[in-house]
């Protein structure tokens, strides 16, 4: 659980817009849509692996479940 | 230890506002992990406030039950602060108000048997 979580999502939202304007230029506006859900649920798997962690150290430091 | 803390949010806050700029609904998610990065840095230092806990309450004559009661109120209101901040970040004001609300009540119901005991020995007294 390092610092490198926040920068792999920066890394991933430049890069999305990147790819997006591109896909846009060249009129294949649907191609940029897909691209933009793929990288959006990526990092919602991310996030959500994180708050699962927080759940679980929640949990034993609690110790109520 | 809080240097650290400190300065990582200012990292991940400098992100987030550049995040923002490329106006991508990751922002939203990147400000989430930022705060549940911070919250799992911190919590783990929670163990040991819990196990003075345990000797404070073996020392007085607390019972068992109130101290695991103290615990999961503790737990409610700070899964419940987090939580409201992250549905506030949405931008849903009222949804997060509701959260709280509900938390409150999710507490009283947990406090109920402590008021009950309080009660039994004022009644003791008379």
């Amino acid at each position: 659980m390092s610092v490198d979580i926040i920068f792999k999502i920066a890394g991933i939202g430049i890069l999305l817009a990147v790819i997006c304007q591109i896909l846009k230029k060249s009129d294949r506006d649907d191609i940029a849509t897909l691209v933009a859900l793929a990288g959006l649920i990526i990092v919602l798997s991310m996030v959500i692996s994180m708050i699962s962690e927080l759940f679980e150290s929640f949990k034993n430091i609690f110790s109520i479940y | 230890m809080i240097l650290k803390i400190v300065v990582i949010a200012l990292i991940f806050a400098v992100l987030i506002i550049y995040l923002r700029t490329i106006n991508s609904e990751l922002a939203i998610l990147a400000s989430i992990a930022s705060s549940v990065f911070l919250l799992i840095t911190v919590i783990d230092g929670l163990g040991e406030v819990f196990s003075l806990y345990e000797r404070i309450s073996q020392i007085s004559s607390l019972s068992e039950s109130s101290l695991k009661i103290i615990l999961k109120v503790t737990a409610v209101s700070y899964l419940i602060e987090f939580s409201a901040s992250i549905v506030e970040e949405f931008g849903l004001k009222s949804l997060a108000d509701k959260l709280v609300f509900a938390g409150k009540i999710v507490i009283i119901l947990l406090a109920v048997p402590i008021i009950e005991s309080v009660f039994t020995i004022i009644e003791g007294l008379l």
